[in-house]
């Protein structure tokens, strides 16, 4: 039960690591493509949530072709930091970032959106100004639906398998994390240890989509 | 030069307005049957409608010109508006949705200036109450408050007795009477309600179909009714045509 230690600790790490920028940055994304209208918004919408449909493998190989050693970006980030992500845990925290993402958008717009059009006008006229009106007013009000988001984002992160895969390998005690761990015990025939890892896995997701259940049924 | 002037035009499916305007000081009624243009009048001078063409000029300010295409923002145009719905915001008390309605103050000063808002409006005792735990006059009282406590150039209000009941109506029309003294800037209320203009008014702008058809003193333009007790519970809408057009 031992080895299931070190992949938990790594699925939990990566996951809070990726959810954290998926909340920093995906909140304002879905706050910006609910509330402004601007030319190639629904374009931009489209291509922030294509992790969503798309295979992780499809979006792993993406990731590759962009952060890899000789990648778009990652021959830069090489040339001056020395630095390759493949193989390492950032890049199992960049390839759950990548799935989670299209998720927080998906919900922080549809919270902002579902925040009443008058609260916002009321804040206009009483003199504020965009930031103070989203900080005070209208994440305030979409608060639930969006933590909702942030924990379905958190369970999505821990869950990802194929674009981990691809970026950062399945090399125990380094990058493995659970469901790598799981599918190298079945895939061994150690189905007991695959057994454990599972049911543990199930549990937490199953918290994890009822938190998220009941913070959007409070919200509506 | 104190009050509110108007020049606005905007043609929109089928309807058109085409109004112009002054109210000086004091309340100013904007009467008319729903769908004659008087809520489309105060979300253009609040800005959140732009007329085709035409100017808002507030206390002297202009706040919009077509011809200089100047366009204030709503957030600079310092109104206080109180819509049907109050809007309180759900997740502040009484004490911090007054609070909110001025911006830029410094903490203490803004606590003088929610306690004497408090104090004014009759809500002190629910000052840590939410919007859903208290009654819809209160929410009203609380709504002037925020609205006032920025000290705006005008007060707008638009149908502020809908969904209040016969004696929550005669202390808000007191209400409003009083605030009007205290704070001494131009108050623009819209209403169907001919009772509200009668009781309130120092000048009825009467609407119908996006035209100005009359204006004046409400004895001037209610002659048959003023003070006829009978006709404050009725609405003009739940008139006949025909009795609407002879009761102006």
């Amino acid at each position: 039960m031992a080895d299931a230690a070190f992949p938990l600790w790594l699925s939990i790490r990566v996951a809070l690591v990726s959810t954290l920028f998926v909340a920093a940055i995906g909140i304002p994304a879905g706050y910006l493509l609910a509330g402004k209208n601007f030319k190639g918004k629904e374009v931009l919408d489209a291509a922030l949530t294509m992790p969503l449909v798309l295979p992780p493998t499809v979006a792993g190989y993406f990731l590759i072709v962009i952060f890899g050693r000789f990648g778009l970006l990652g021959r830069y980030i090489y040339a001056a930091t020395g630095f390759n992500i493949m193989f390492t845990w950032y890049a199992a925290a960049l390839a759950s970032f990548v799935v989670a993402f299209p998720l927080m958008i998906r919900t922080a717009r549809a919270a902002v959106e579902s925040v009443d059009l008058k609260f916002v006008n009321a804040s206009r006229l009483l003199g504020h100004g965009e930031l103070v009106t989203a900080l005070k007013v209208v994440l305030p009000l979409a608060r639930k639906s969006i933590l909702a988001g942030v924990i379905l984002s958190l369970a999505r992160g821990m869950g990802e398998f194929g674009a981990t895969l691809m970026l950062a390998g399945n090399i125990p005690g380094k990058t493995q994390t659970m469901p790598l761990a799981i599918y190298t015990a079945a895939a061994g025939g150690d189905w007991k240890a695959a057994e454990y890892m599972v049911i543990l896995f199930t549990l937490l997701s199953g918290v994890a989509l009822y938190a998220a259940n009941k913070l959007t049924r409070k919200s509506a | 030069m104190t009050g509110v002037s108007v020049n606005l035009f905007k043609k929109v499916r089928g309807f058109t307005l085409d109004v112009s305007w002054h109210s000086a000081d004091g309340i100013t009624v904007i009467f008319g049957h729903s769908g004659s243009g008087k809520s489309t009048t105060l979300d253009m001078i609040a800005g959140f409608r732009l007329p085709d063409s035409g100017h808002v000029t507030v206390n002297g300010k202009k706040l919009f010109e077509s011809a200089s295409q100047l366009n204030i923002p709503v957030k600079k145009r310092a109104l206080g508006y109180v819509s049907q719905d109050p809007a309180l915001f759900p997740h502040m008390t009484v004490r911090q949705n007054i609070a909110y309605g001025h911006a830029g103050l410094d903490k203490a000063s803004l606590k003088l200036a929610t306690d004497e808002m408090l104090h004014v409006f009759g809500v002190e005792k629910i000052e840590k109450n939410r919007p859903a735990e208290i009654s819809g006059g209160q929410k009203k009282r609380v709504a002037l408050a925020r609205a006032l406590i920025g000290r705006p150039g005008a007060l707008l209000l638009d149908e502020p007795f809908s969904g209040l009941d016969h004696p929550s109506r005669a202390g808000f029309g007191k209400l409003l009477l009083e605030t009007r003294e205290k704070f001494g800037i131009p108050v623009l209320m819209v209403t169907h309600n001919p009772a509200e203009a009668i009781e309130l008014a120092e000048k009825v702008i009467v609407y119908c179909d996006g035209k100005i058809e009359l204006a004046g003193a409400p004895h001037e333009v209610f002659p048959a009714v003023s003070g006829q007790k009978a006709f404050h519970t009725q609405s003009l809408n739940s008139l006949p045509g025909p009795a609407r057009r002879l009761s102006l």
